[in-house]
């Protein structure tokens, strides 16, 4: 997540309230609007919103934004969208504090200029006011998949929206439109679900810093030895050993979907899905020009459909290479909060390059320093004669741990034993 | 933190802290030299009053631990700071039994030839057990309530987070060789976050949250002149409009307050009293730490950002 200037501690307004009777009407009101913005409201919450006010000035508005923004959030995303709704709820256009409860009247309002993106992970597209009722309404947590209820008339729509004015990068060249990668038949997908199902125990662990206890281990467990001692009357008689824990790692997956790669695509992207519905917690991101995030689509349940979202929302689909930018966007948007010590990052692409590779150095190297692994997977690799002595794969090659192929199910098999043997 | 800002013995002890309202929260933390707005006392008022963990979430260096030290300066009483990292298990954050003491007065016991029984009292009893931080904290809160800060949340991993959260529900803690021991008042806990990890919402629904900001370009100049006050208000002003430029450039990581402070006691010892691009130059180690950002920040243009720095308020606005 980029840092976002922080429009909070300061507002516009220092009115003092009039004190009312329908004061604590209007709280349920207000934290009854912020559940259907998507915070996570929970009774507790507004209980201990509840007691604050035992000790503060209820009429003070700055009391009263504190009392209730410390409470009812929990991180930092979420702080643009509790300033948007506590301006839209206690102040009138005007920017004069309201009163009354206006909980209803904030109902209809919802998709005009709340900014999203609070609590969401995913920065899919943008989710209809019913997807989010949705969401909470199951419990889920909101991080961008889209519910079935959810047509893609309304996503393709709101995609022509994003194009016009989201992305200036945008250009008619890039686009090839929606493809049809529903053409794999059957026993291949299901060869693929197989070996992917076996590639993936050994793909998602480490080992801990945690130890467990194991008696066939080297190192003695002290605090067990001593503590089972006391019943043979303090005479150690079994040592107690421990080792490592294994640990699970975290996976992600930055896949490149140029225009190079058109023709494993079909491959590709039913690799993707199958690792996707393995691991749920997998981070798959593509990439041509600019980066996206596929997690959200890819975690739908029926293949077809999610496939077909995935075409649709990711609009560069084969279009030129950019390694080095996308890389960095990966870099500087998630590389904080979610690679860390334990994340395998695994980059699917032919190393063709269009950017500067100069830019493809620096953000691999630091990528490398932040992952646990990074394995290259390049479909190229597998074409007798190749030699990666293009310009993008030279100067990525040497940041990364593995560098092997991905072109077909054998490939992918060797994969699997080498890793095996690491 | 700085050297500077943690010269906890040179620092005033207030005698009585008056957390009556926000507004005396936030003159008894000034006086202490932390700057503080409206927001911050208020949430730490609420923190106090209700007896809510207080979760501070922030960039590094923009002085979260701080705070929860000035906090145990201000009431007057212990901190009690356990470092989280990854791995961190019950045993280095709860408690331990001394092993190789047991062990040894078992042995010696033997020779004496004691009964089992005493021999199992002994050596379950306060002696040989091993304060960690969590339970220290407990222990100690019993007469007064200590400051508990639990630093870096986001380098511990889940099995850490949701031990704590249970401990931060009940504030109790069960040895079993001894019982049950539980605090009559509830130390202060605060966390801190440096969000390079996105901490489970259980345990952020349990706190209040607070988000710490960079300050303003007026609110730095101020921490400036109150922790280093032998700064020139002038260099303090150039240094923060230089600082609050540098922020706005896409650095891997941006300098906060700890740095704008460790620059501003570098320069003095360099007995500069404005900032020039020479000096700037020499002393980049103190505001970035990453070989790619200084690159960036020289191939911005050191001269610019000075010249930037040297406007007075009145042509900037």
């Amino acid at each position: 997540m980029t840092i976002r200037p922080v429009v909070a501690g300061s507002l516009p307004h220092r009115k003092i309230r009039a004190p009312g009777h329908g004061l604590k009407g209007e709280i349920i009101g207000f934290c009854r609007v912020l559940r259907r913005a998507g915070l996570k409201i929970t009774s507790g919450r507004i209980i201990d919103v509840f007691r604050s006010f035992e000790h503060l000035e209820v009429t003070d508005l700055d009391y009263l934004y504190v009392a209730t923004r410390s409470n009812m959030i929990s991180s930092y995303e979420e702080i643009a969208l509790f300033d948007a709704v506590f301006r839209r709820y206690w102040f009138d256009e005007e920017g004069n504090p309201y009163s009354g409860d206006n909980s209803e009247a904030m109902g209809d309002i919802f998709d005009e200029d709340i900014p999203d993106g609070a609590g969401e992970e995913g920065a899919g597209g943008e989710k209809s006011e019913d997807a989010e009722n949705q969401d909470q309404k199951e419990g889920k947590e909101s991080s961008g998949l889209p519910t079935e209820e959810e047509d893609s008339a309304s996503s393709e729509a709101g995609d022509a929206e994003e194009d016009e004015e989201g992305t200036p990068s945008y250009s008619p060249a890039e686009v090839l439109g929606a493809k049809d990668f529903s053409t794999f038949d059957a026993d291949q997908i299901a060869d693929l679900r197989r070996l992917i199902q076996k590639i993936v125990p050994k793909l998602a662990t480490k080992i801990s810093r945690r130890k467990k206890n194991d008696l066939r281990a080297k190192d003695i467990d002290l605090k067990k030895s001593v503590k089972r001692s006391i019943q043979t009357g303090g005479e150690v008689l079994r040592l107690f050993r421990r080792k490592r824990k294994i640990q699970k790692t975290q996976i992600i997956l930055i896949c490149d979907v140029s225009g190079s790669m058109d023709s494993y695509s079909q491959f590709l992207i039913q690799f993707l899905y199958s690792l996707q519905n393995e691991i749920k917690s997998l981070r798959t991101f593509v990439f041509s020009t600019k980066l996206s995030d596929a997690t959200p689509y890819l975690r739908h349940k029926d293949v077809h459909f999610a496939l077909e979202r995935l075409a649709s929302e990711v609009h560069d689909w084969s279009g030129g290479t950019q390694i080095g930018n996308c890389i960095r966007t990966f870099n500087v948007d998630y590389g904080r909060t979610i690679v860390n010590s334990r994340t395998i990052v695994l980059i699917i692409s032919d190393g063709w390059d269009r950017g500067d590779t100069e830019i493809l150095g620096e953000e691999m190297e630091r990528l490398t320093k932040k992952c646990h692994r990074l394995i290259w997977l390049n479909p190229l690799l597998g074409s007798p004669g190749y030699r990666p002595i293009d310009r993008g794969m030279r100067t990525a090659l040497p940041y990364c741990d593995d560098f092997m192929s991905a072109h077909n199910l054998d490939s992918l098999v060797s994969m699997t034993e080498h890793i095996t043997r690491i | 933190m700085t050297p500077s800002q943690s010269g906890g013995a040179k620092r005033r002890k207030s005698l009585e802290f008056d957390f009556s309202s926000p507004e005396a929260v936030q003159e008894s933390i000034r006086q202490n030299d932390y700057i503080a707005d409206k927001t911050l006392a208020t949430t730490l008022f609420l923190a106090m009053k209700l007896e809510k963990p207080l979760f501070l979430e922030g960039e590094a260096g923009v002085g979260k631990t701080e705070l929860a030290k000035v906090l145990a300066t201000l009431l007057d009483t212990e901190l009690i700071r356990l470092q989280c990292y990854e791995g961190l298990d019950s045993n280095s954050a709860l408690y331990e039994w001394n092993y190789a003491k047991q062990l040894l007065h078992i042995k010696m016991e033997e020779g004496a030839k004691g009964n089992t029984k005493q021999i199992e009292r002994d050596i379950f009893s306060e002696e040989y057990l091993i304060e960690r931080p969590l339970l220290r904290a407990l222990v100690r809160s019993k007469e007064k309530p200590v400051v508990l800060l639990i630093d870096e949340i986001d380098r511990s991993d889940e099995e850490f987070e949701a031990f704590l959260l249970e401990i931060l529900s009940d504030f109790q803690i069960t040895i079993p060789e001894m019982g049950t021991i539980k605090a009559t008042r509830n130390p202060v806990v605060v966390l801190t976050s440096n969000r390079t990890r996105e901490i489970h919402d259980a345990l952020k629904r349990r706190c209040l949250y607070l988000w710490v900001d960079y300050p303003s370009f007026e609110k730095e100049v101020e921490i400036v002149t109150t922790k280093v006050p032998e700064a020139p208000l002038k260099l303090a002003e150039q240094i923060c409009r230089f600082m609050s430029e540098a922020r706005t450039m896409d650095f891997y990581k941006r300098p906060g307050v700890a740095e704008t402070l460790d620059w501003t006691q570098a320069l003095l010892a360099l007995h500069k009293d404005e900032l020039d691009a020479d000096s700037v130059r020499e002393t980049l180690g103190c505001i970035l730490k990453y070989q790619d950002d200084i690159k960036r920040i020289e191939e911005d243009g050191i001269e610019r950002m000075v010249a930037t720095a040297h406007l007075s308020p009145e042509v900037e606005v």
